[in-house]
């Protein structure tokens, strides 16, 4: 039975649902609210003393309400309880997975243009999603197109890919080049069966069309084998567990390789696997920080930033050109570069916690961007840095590239910024509108002026069906009223004053601990970069990631248990990941159900 | 070939073949050259000119979000009173474009996603939902994954079946945005096609088919090399399968199989007339921009690709969908007049009452704007001159203009759907099919089917349009005589032929 974290360490995190009015069809919602690790009632993390209502009947000893807890919240899970096992599915390379592989494996050779089909994701989800991974024949087709294509720049300097010394057999070198090559494609020692398949294939070939078709032949087949486009994991039987097998010490390096590099294991990881020293724990941990301090690192965390904020949405992002003439597509391009490197830098070089990337005041700009920073022109092309008005401005939710991107081509959406809140900071998404209700943004009346917030007031609470998730979703979204469609500051908004309060919560029946009134941008980052909830939302995130899968209810306890001590906001993350790498289930998998 | 003409070959008794049991209409076949069920439709076999007849194709064109019903229905022509079967003209939304394709199009009216009213699985998204339902016409798995294959991809399997006989089984693009939501095409349960919206690698896909002047001896050295490495590959799954757990097994046996039939269909190439679409014009639909100019670019360049990939007969079933275009961009309108105006109306919001709201003329330019990319496929397939002469790829084809949903407000009922091209004969076109309505049943009304709302479902259905999708098979020689859900599909429907 998989059990996480294991059953002595008594961790208890009460998670509860969103309940209230904003329901809808909203299902796995988790709000981590409090550890209590040493089961004495207080979180661990705070000292703050748990009342005793919150806590679930079940946890003998800690008294508490009945189950299905209290208010309409769902039961608390409690973490040491055995959980469901999680499925351990096969896992299949990803289009930036798959590109990255194939330049670590024919490092010579100049790789075609490669043909990756569409891929998609589940709405709150990640490429790597083995559910998200069909084999459809687009995949296949292109599998085998750029294999052909490959194979044919490879073999155009044949001495250079498979080394023959003068003389020597040529059947020989290319025998010794399908067990080298092999090990590296298939990320571990080819089998007795797969050496000798793979020799007769070569040879075969050669014998009707000469050496070096037989080369491009063997890769072909090398990259549209399945143990090349997949990484199957079965495990070895290990003392002691029940039901969980270990990885090898193969499978491990691949799993470590892909998670913090995006692609295969280089020699030193093959090494350490090949010797199975990288089973011992010193030699993973070793391995673990060489991975973490490599710059392949660096691009793993862009691409979780870029997926996990859905950072697509400034892609091509416009606005209305009468209002905002300055704002043209290379200013898109020159955003999304200037939010990717601030937040390389909050997980690089600001210690990499929850409150570096919310209240960092950091911002990268340039000539054409720094207008909409509210920023002198640095006199640059290039990005560089420059620090924010950090009265105004702080951290993620102040980057002047977020705040356009969550916003209409002509007007600010506090609705936009608030679901993001919700949904990427606080994994809370609130439910898409219904179907059937008028969702345009209310139209300023002329001559009348108003606030987007007082005309979104007028039309959200007017309504009962719409003020159930608005009051939640525009509760947060209001605090960045003093931000406009483009970013930038503003003290009025069409001659009238700009009112930035806000609430977290509204409709949240649980108390969390971000739950409550606050007044502008700065004063939201800097409750939520202290906040655990929002800290344990973004771990799941990146659980999901490492994992691939989707989030699981058990998550947030899973978190928990791996984010190294430290008060609330200030867990590193680095650090985390490393904890991910050493947890069990990283270092274990389910038996394969027959 | 009139279309009268063409309809006539099918019912006429001395052309008609006996109704043979299954097996001895294949020995027939085969006998003709044809795979198995090939151009074996109701019946009757065209016998005639069977074995030079050019091979009928379908293009399921998809639009998003429903209509403005009472402003897609056909009307009253100039000076009668009354829209007949056959005396009739188009409606606002699609006579600009397509009047003067009317004689070749099928209007179909009051056919219902009965399938939705019957299916119990949760409600998920409401668009996703009958996303599912519109191919497929069955119960889901899960609240967005189809649990049956779609009626594209079990064409695109029966003709292709036992051997291949197009380069691609089938093929699906998307113009527009969020073409990732978009999963109506099921090869199985769960396993769902996701369509090409990058107009150049929907390019190079399809002209890495297009192999001119290939010798048969090279074709040939090819396909022994291909086998070569397809057994090594299949030695390779050999291993792995007996290893995987059940979830991972089907999986992987896709992808083995699939392989199978790569090997087979990378033999395949165009036919002999094919000539590759003009790359300089899908390369200047590539870099997206939010403006009406680029949109127009991408569609031309995609119909473009669907024309060629039919032409080519690189494939014979084509998926075309449209999606994520909001109506501000086709229009130029400032402000969200999808969400404004379309989620007000209903199927029974009248012409009247419609042309009284705001952004009604702009909603108009949107359902007009993917009308006139409509009209634009069917031109495209006018001009290739195909079999007899006068006769043009349209001839032999059927374009079917599907949606997710009638109207705005979710509702799957009295769909908006239009035939264009008679598929080689079988669909008898230029015509106004108007069917019945009657009471919905007890079962029909249980399910909260609009947005949860039960009082807002219609008291009303028509017939099922898993109806429409046998007919569809049919007309693609794929003998079936039901789909989905069999209690929402009675068989064909013969009115259109």
């Amino acid at each position: 039975m998989f059990r996480f974290p294991p059953a002595t360490s008594g961790i208890v995190v009460a998670v509860t649902f969103l309940t209230g009015a904003c329901t809808g069809n909203i299902s796995g919602l988790t709000q981590a609210r409090y550890v209590d690790a040493d089961g004495d009632g207080k979180d661990d993390l705070t000292g703050v003393e748990i009342p005793p209502d919150e806590l679930p009947a079940a946890n003998a000893g800690h008294g508490g309400a009945a189950e299905g807890g209290t208010g309409g919240t769902t039961p608390a899970l409690r973490c040491d309880l055995p959980a469901a096992p999680l499925p351990a599915p096969i896992a299949r390379l990803t289009n930036q997975q798959y590109r990255n592989t194939l330049s670590d494996l024919l490092p010579g050779v100049t790789l075609p243009a490669l043909r990756l089909p569409t891929e998609i994701r589940r709405k709150d989800g990640f490429f790597n999603q083995a559910d998200a991974q069909n084999p459809s024949s687009e995949f296949l087709e292109a599998w085998s197109a750029n294999a052909e294509a490959i194979a044919a720049a490879a073999v155009i300097k044949l001495a250079q890919l498979v080394p023959c010394a003068q003389g020597a057999n040529q059947a020989d070198c290319g025998n010794t080049w399908v067990e080298a090559f092999g090990r590296k494609a298939f990320r571990r020692t080819l089998s007795t069966a797969e050496r000798s398949r793979y020799r007769k294939l070569l040879s075969d070939v050669t014998i009707t069309f000469g050496f070096s078709e037989g080369i491009a032949l063997t890769l072909r087949a090398f990259l549209q084998s399945p143990h090349f486009l997949y990484r199957p994991e079965f495990g070895e039987p290990m003392a002691g567990t029940n039901g969980r097998k270990r990885l090898t010490a193969f499978e491990l390096g691949t799993r470590l390789s892909y998670f913090f590099w995006g692609t295969m294991p280089d020699e030193s990881l093959q090494a350490a696997a090949s010797s199975g020293a990288l089973l011992q724990d010193a030699m993973r941990t070793q391995q673990v920080q060489r991975l973490l301090s490599d710059d392949r690192a660096r691009v793993v965390a862009a691409d979780f930033h870029e997926q996990w904020l859905r950072l697509s949405r400034l892609d091509g992002l416009t606005k209305r050109p009468d209002l905002f003439p300055s704002f043209d597509a290379r200013v898109a391009v020159d955003l999304k570069a200037s939010l990717h490197k601030f937040l390389d830098q909050a997980f690089w070089q600001q210690g990499g916690t929850l409150n570096a990337l919310l209240t960092s005041p950091t911002a990268y700009v340039n000539d054409r961007i720094a207008p909409f920073f509210d920023l002198p022109a640095p006199g640059s092309t290039a990005l560089v840095e420059k620090q924010m008005d950090p009265s105004q401005r702080l951290g993620l939710l102040g980057q002047a590239s977020l705040l356009s991107s969550l916003a209409h081509a002509d007007v600010d959406s506090p609705t936009q910024r608030g679901i993001f809140v919700l949904e990427h900071l606080l994994c809370s998404p609130p439910p898409s509108p219904p179907g059937n209700v008028n969702t345009e943004p209310p139209k300023a009346v002329a001559g009348t002026p108003t606030t987007t917030r007082e005309r979104l007031e007028k039309q959200h609470l007017s309504s009962a069906t719409c003020k159930a998730c608005h009051e939640l979703i525009d509760g947060v979204g209001f605090g960045f009223n003093h931000f406009d469609a483009v970013g930038k500051w503003r003290t009025t908004e069409n001659g009238l004053p700009i009112d930035a309060s806000g609430v977290v919560g509204v409709g949240l029946e649980a108390e969390t601990d971000i739950n409550g009134a606050f007044d502008g941008l700065t004063a939201l980052a800097k409750k939520m970069s202290t906040s655990q909830t929002a800290e344990i939302c973004v771990g799941t995130h990146w659980l999901s990631y490492a994992r691939g899968l989707a989030a699981s209810d058990i998550d947030p306890c899973v978190v928990a248990s791996l984010l190294p001590n430290a008060k609330p906001g200030h867990a590193s993350l680095r650090e985390f990941l490393v904890a991910i790498a050493s947890s069990e289930e990283f270092l274990t998998r389910p038996e394969a159900t027959p | 070939m009139s279309l009268t003409h063409a309809y006539r070959i099918t019912q006429n008794p001395e052309n008609a073949v006996p109704h043979y049991n299954a097996l001895a209409r294949r020995s027939l076949l085969k006998s003709l050259g044809f795979a198995a069920g090939w151009n074996m439709v109701g019946g009757g076999v065209h016998k005639a000119k069977a074995a030079s007849r050019a091979p009928t194709r379908i293009v399921f064109f998809y639009t998003e979000n429903g209509t403005l019903q009472s402003a897609w229905k056909p009307e009253a022509s100039a000076g009668k009173t009354v829209a007949t079967e056959t005396d009739f003209q188009l409606g606002e939304l699609l006579r600009p474009a397509l009047s003067q394709h009317q004689k070749d199009l099928l209007i179909i009216e009051n056919l219902d996603m009965i399938s939705c009213d019957l299916d119990v699985t949760p409600f998920g998204g409401s668009h996703q939902r009958m996303q599912v339902h519109g191919l497929t016409g069955a119960p889901r798995l899960r609240p967005e994954v189809a649990g049956t294959p779609s009626v594209d991809q079990i064409i695109g399997k029966a003709i292709n079946s036992p051997a291949a006989v197009t380069a691609f089984p089938s093929l699906t693009f998307a113009s527009g945005r969020s073409y990732g939501d978009q999963l109506m095409n099921w090869s199985a349960a769960g396993q769902y096609l996701v369509p090409e919206g990058n107009i150049m690698t929907a390019y190079n896909r399809l002209v890495g088919a297009i192999k001119p002047g290939a010798s048969a001896t090279a074709a040939a050295i090819a396909a022994q090399k291909r086998k070569m490495v397809y057994d090594t590959l299949n030695a390779d799954f050999g291993d792995l399968k007996p290893r995987l757990s059940k979830n991972d097994l089907l999986k992987v046996d896709a992808h083995a199989s699939g392989l199978a039939d790569l090997e087979m269909r990378l033999g395949l190439g165009s036919n002999a007339t094919c000539v590759a679409p003009d790359k300089a014009n899908a390369q200047a639909a590539s870099t997206p921009a939010d403006t009406r100019a680029f949109w127009d670019k991408n569609a031309d360049a995609f119909l473009r690709l669907v024309t060629t990939s039919l032409a080519c007969d690189l494939t014979r079933v084509v998926n075309l969908q449209f999606g994520g275009l909001m109506p501000e961009e086709i229009t130029g309108y400032q402000g969200d007049i999808h969400l404004g105006v379309v989620h007000g109306v209903s199927g029974d919001t009248s012409l009247a009452q419609l042309k009284r709201m705001s952004g009604y003329a702009n909603m108009v330019k949107y359902h007009q704007w993917y009308a006139q990319q409509f009209a634009n496929l069917i031109a495209m397939l006018k001009s290739i001159p195909e079999g007899e002469p006068g006769e043009t790829l349209l001839d032999h084809t059927v374009i079917f203009w599907h949606q997710n949903m009638a109207a705005g407000g979710h509702d799957p009922h009295a769909m908006p759907y239009v035939l264009a091209g008679n598929a080689n004969g079988f669909f008898r076109t230029g015509r106004y099919i108007k069917y019945n309505r009657r009471a919905a049943t007890a079962e029909e009304s249980a399910i909260n089917n609009l947005d949860g709302d039960k009082a807002k479902a219609p008291p009303t259905r028509g017939l099922p349009h898993n109806n429409l999708l046998v007919s569809l098979a049919n007309s693609m020689g794929v003998p079936i005589t039901t789909i989905g859900n069999p209690k929402c599909c009675t068989g064909p429907l013969p009115e259109l032929r």
